[in-house]
């Protein structure tokens, strides 16, 4: 299935605000519409605008004249949303990162065994990173870059991740403790190899990542046998 | 009151009447506990008849409610005479709290009947000992324009730190130990402006409340 | 007055328990309903926590009690003294295994942050996996009297403890008291026993992430506290 990355391509999204591309500019002049719609439009546009020009320029480089060009709203309005370019980036970094947070949990309900609910969470977020191209690179590659407090934000909630996993230890007590660093690893192991698909051009293909993700991940809890089994299933 | 003219008029005396009510029932609840207080004993300790005060209250609870809202509201006034709006919110915070402590040090029966009591005395009385956390959400609130990542603190939090406020000065109140409470003041501020303000800024805070406290 | 931070695993409640029979509410959750091959204690911590969350623990009489246990005035009366006691006794085993699973998973992990957050996953287990207990352990309790009261300070108390570990991940340990934790836990119970109340146990919904920030913030500072917020743990 082909997916268009640039901007105007309009993927819809049922799920998430701002996420999708298409977001209408409204008529100049006096809409009679109330303030916290314009409002949220304007945020929504900014945000949206934000994603696809760092996607295009990297962070660094990106302007917040770059971003309210590509948002067709004043200087003006931007700063009535952000008092800066980076505080855009968390903002819309936050949206993007719930969004995808919440697919994963919304396909992890659907199974009542931990393992199950992992793999499923991991097969949503490749999909959502392999469907979304530029996405990808703005939430997983461009924050490092970054640096700063949009830097410490990405390393939280990659961090984050380390937490979630660490709650499936106490049912899978295996013959002796694990490792205390055991989720640090394949959390850090799995980003690396995310990372590396993305950089390497290959956003699209991420989800034949996920057997082997799988089978990595649960092998300290199940043991290999079953983490294949769970992997191929 | 003796049969024939009277002077004074009825709604003085029933006003009167009513303060004592809700005063002996303070006093009684915070002594005894809620379940212990019964209504004949508060009619005696008011020095008013049984009759009586089923004209002001229709039972018990109504009247031990009628006891919180009214300690609550003037615990209100004294906040809005003592704490000026237009200063710095985490001088408002501090002073709020010190004056709080302070209520709670002169009137320990009235404190306990608000924070101990309430949560043993039904739904109803439960609810408003809920209402009063909340009610000082809002001010705390306002702490959050100070934080640039105020966007990820949680909605419960304000209605948390009330809470967490009401239980060392329910523990205390329980232990008899309510004259030591402004000794705590520096820690409880500490606590409460570290979400907002961050750990350095509100240890600051916190040292000034203690230099006040200890003058 | 200086307190020092007593030993964990020597609360007095848990000791003096330990020599009493006492109503096994574990057994509920696998078994489901229990049937008549049920034990008596067990079936009569059903009967209550069922009265009791309806119509409230004043409105529980021994008579219904032993209606909903399927059991004679007598056989109650042999093992309770009365309502207030078999109350007590039944919500003390629950709050007996709760302390159980939550001390337990504090063990564990080497980290005290692993450790709070291994606490609160067992404590939220523990209340998504039977919503009618949850409530029962916490909200019924406020109306039951003043030795539930105390029961349900002990509870509370026992969790500052568990919190004032903290201490240690300070560069001063001394210079926070033993009273920060206190006010922390009496926050983190009021927020547990408002959403409770609001029908949190049976959406099972997930608010550790909220608690574990007001646990770490004083111990930990403001952004490693705000790193907590961060987690959406997969349920």
């Amino acid at each position: 299935m082909a997916k268009g990355t640039a901007k105007g391509k309009g993927k819809d999204s049922a799920e998430g605000e701002g996420v999708g591309r298409q977001t209408t500019r409204l008529p100049a002049g006096r809409h009679g519409l109330p303030r916290e719609f314009i409002l949220q439009n304007q945020r929504e546009r900014i945000t949206t605008a934000l994603v696809d020009v760092v996607a295009e320029r990297g962070y660094n480089a990106t302007t917040v004249a770059n971003i309210t060009k590509a948002a067709s709203v004043s200087r003006r309005t931007f700063y009535e949303h952000f008092p800066d370019k980076e505080a855009c980036f968390l903002a819309a970094y936050a949206m993007v990162s719930s969004h995808i947070l919440d697919s994963m949990q919304v396909a992890a309900d659907a199974f009542e065994a931990w393992p199950q609910k992992v793999r499923a969470a991991l097969a949503t977020m490749l999909r959502f990173l392999a469907g979304e191209p530029e996405l990808a690179r703005v939430c997983m590659i461009e924050p490092v870059a970054a640096g700063g407090e949009i830097a410490a934000r990405h390393r939280s909630l990659m961090q984050s991740f380390v937490t979630i996993l660490k709650a499936g230890r106490p049912q899978h007590s295996g013959k002796r403790p694990l490792p205390e660093a055991t989720e640090e690893t394949l959390v850090g192991g799995i980003i690396s190899l995310i990372v590396r698909e993305i950089n390497a051009g290959r956003t699209e293909q991420l989800e034949k990542l996920l057997p082997d993700l799988v089978e990595l991940t649960m092998a300290p809890y199940l043991g290999a046998e079953e983490a294949a089994r769970l992997a191929r299933s | 009151m003796p049969p024939g003219r009277h002077l004074i008029p009825h709604d003085f005396v029933a006003q009167n009447q009513r303060e004592r009510l809700l005063l002996a029932t303070a006093e009684l609840v915070a002594e005894r506990g809620y379940q212990k207080t019964t209504i004949e004993l508060i009619a005696k300790t008011a020095r008013v008849a049984l009759v009586t005060f089923y004209e002001h209250f229709k039972g018990k609870e109504e009247c031990f409610l009628a006891a919180l809202d009214e300690s609550a509201a003037a615990a209100g006034e004294v906040f809005a005479e003592l704490v000026d709006p237009g200063q710095p919110w985490q001088d408002q915070i501090s002073l709020g709290l010190e004056v709080f402590l302070e209520m709670v040090e002169k009137e320990p029966a009235r404190a306990k009947l608000c924070i101990v009591e309430a949560q043993a005395a039904g739904r109803p009385s439960l609810a408003r000992y809920q209402e009063m956390l909340e009610s000082v959400a809002p001010k705390l609130r306002e702490g959050r324009a100070l934080n640039p990542r105020a966007s990820l603190m949680p909605d419960g939090l304000e209605v948390a730190i009330a809470g967490g406020i009401a239980w060392l000065v329910h523990r205390r109140l329980l232990a008899g130990e309510a004259d030591g409470l402004k000794a705590l003041l520096p820690e409880m501020l500490q606590v409460t402006l570290t979400p907002y303000l961050g750990e350095a800024e509100a240890g600051r805070a916190a040292d000034a409340a203690q230099a006040r406290v200890a003058a | 007055m200086r307190r020092t931070p007593r030993r964990r695993g020597s609360r007095p409640e848990q000791r003096e328990r330990r020599g009493q029979g006492s109503a096994d509410v574990s057994g509920r959750i696998e078994a489901g309903r229990p049937g008549d091959g049920a034990p008596v204690s067990e079936r009569i911590a059903t009967a209550v926590i069922e009265l009791v969350g309806s119509g409230g623990y004043e409105s529980v009489t021994v008579a219904a009690i032993c209606g909903g246990a399927g059991i004679d005035r007598a056989t109650f009366e042999s093992s309770y003294d009365g309502k207030e006691d078999c109350f007590l006794r039944v919500h003390g085993a629950i709050a007996d295994e709760l302390c159980l699973r939550v001390n337990a998973a504090f063990a564990a992990p080497s980290s005290w942050l692993d450790r709070i957050w291994a606490a609160g996953w067992a404590a939220f287990g523990f209340l998504h996996e039977d919503p009618l207990r949850a409530r029962f352990l916490l909200v019924e309790v406020n109306g039951a009297g003043s030795r539930a009261q105390s029961r349900r300070d002990r509870i509370i108390e026992g969790l500052a403890e568990l919190i004032d570990g903290g201490r240690n991940e300070l560069e001063e340990p001394g210079s926070v008291s033993r009273c920060t934790a206190e006010m922390v836990a009496g926050a983190i119970y009021g927020t547990v026993l408002a959403r409770v109340q609001g029908g949190a146990a049976e959406r099972r919904e997930h608010f550790l992430p909220e608690l574990v920030y007001m646990a770490t913030m004083p111990y930990l500072g403001a952004r490693a506290a705000e790193d907590a917020l961060l987690v959406q743990p997969l349920r």
